[in-house]
């Protein structure tokens, strides 16, 4: 049984791209076949963040077009054997492609796959509804940010209204030494204002950012963000894992204070 | 001036906490912000009329039932303080 999962968010720049090269990656690491779909026609960002825009040969709308087969467009990544990337087309645009068109895509690729990851652009346009049309479930990535929950909610109303019945949050770019100031949402914040259900966190770390320089995910690293995305990816599986410490890196002093101020 | 004071006493991430509530639910109810506070004000007033009420301590929970969608109720949840 496999499953399409699209990663979306409403707006753009708070990691979309990253989490569903990451992710993809985590199940990826735990055994599974994945496919990661770049449905940013015009726009394709996956493979820069992945480090396989050299290998390029089709992409997702000379499949659709039936300019080659899909087995041709695929790109095994570096690190994965398991994981592979469908690239965007950059000179077309969203138009290029029906819901219709992207629902028959993901078919056959779920006869090849246990997931399907669709990663989805920024917008509620045709781009969007052509990446939700053959989606199973959704992940919502925010950030803390006002504008960012608010997109959320409304990216989150649409998908209901879609009918993808299971819909899970993963909040990037937390700080937690801002949020033990008082100075940033922290997840509850967040979770509670937009009542779903939480996957996980990902702290806002040099590491990450690093990482996508070189092309890689940064999951298998020995970093906070690296565990929480694999965390993320146990729990797609439908596993229990307890949420990552993300104040791991600081310093007993600052938790303590923390814990005080609680009170 | 009373609501500057009142920033100034809470720190930034209440603030934002503070208007992302407000701007959700004045977007789920698309109605405007100014909307939603008169409303917030005018339910806090009927119900104080009827019954003794701790202002501070409170949070009133507004469920709107939006219609029959797809055979189930879309029930929406607004929290209101």
């Amino acid at each position: 049984m496999s499953e399409v999962i699209v990663v979306t968010s409403g707006k753009g720049g708070v990691g979309k791209t990253t989490s569903t090269a990451n992710i993809g990656a985590g199940l990826a690491r735990l055994n599974k076949k994945v496919v990661l779909v770049d449905t940013d026609i015009g726009l394709r960002n996956l493979d820069v963040v992945m480090g396989l825009e050299n290998r390029i040969i089709y992409n997702l709308v000379d499949v659709v077009e039936g300019n080659c087969r899909i087995k041709q467009a695929l790109i095994r990544d570096k690190h994965y054997p398991h994981l592979y990337l469908l690239p965007s087309a950059q000179t077309r645009d969203k138009s290029a492609v029906t819901p219709e068109q992207m629902m028959k895509l993901v078919d056959s690729l779920k006869e090849i796959f246990d997931y399907v990851l669709l990663d989805c652009p920024a917008g509620i346009e045709q781009g969007f509804r052509n990446a939700i049309a053959a989606a199973d479930r959704a992940i919502v990535v925010t950030t803390p940010e006002v504008s960012a929950i608010r997109d959320a909610d409304r990216i989150i109303g649409l998908l209901e209204g879609a009918g993808i019945k299971k819909i899970d949050l993963v909040v990037n770019r937390i700080r937690m030494d801002m949020v033990r100031r008082g100075q940033m949402m922290s997840v509850e914040d967040v979770i509670d204002i937009l009542a779903v259900n939480l996957l996980g966190a990902i702290p806002d770390e040099e590491s990450v950012v690093i990482a996508a320089n070189h092309g890689e995910p940064v999951i298998g690293s020995d970093t906070i963000s690296g565990q929480a995305y694999l965390n993320i990816a146990r729990r797609v599986l439908g596993e229990t894992v307890a949420l990552t410490d993300l104040d791991a890196g600081s310093s007993l002093l600052h938790r303590m204070a923390a814990l005080f101020r609680k009170k | 001036m009373k609501t500057f004071q009142k920033d100034f006493l809470r720190t930034s991430g209440q603030i934002a906490r503070e208007r992302t509530r407000l701007t959700v639910a004045s977007d789920r109810l698309s109605c405007n912000q100014d909307e939603l506070r008169q409303l917030q004000k005018e339910v806090m007033g009927v119900l104080s009329k009827y019954m003794d009420l701790d202002k501070e301590a409170l949070k009133i929970r507004i469920d709107i039932v939006s219609g029959a969608k797809r055979g189930v109720h879309d029930v929406k949840t607004i929290q209101i303080k």
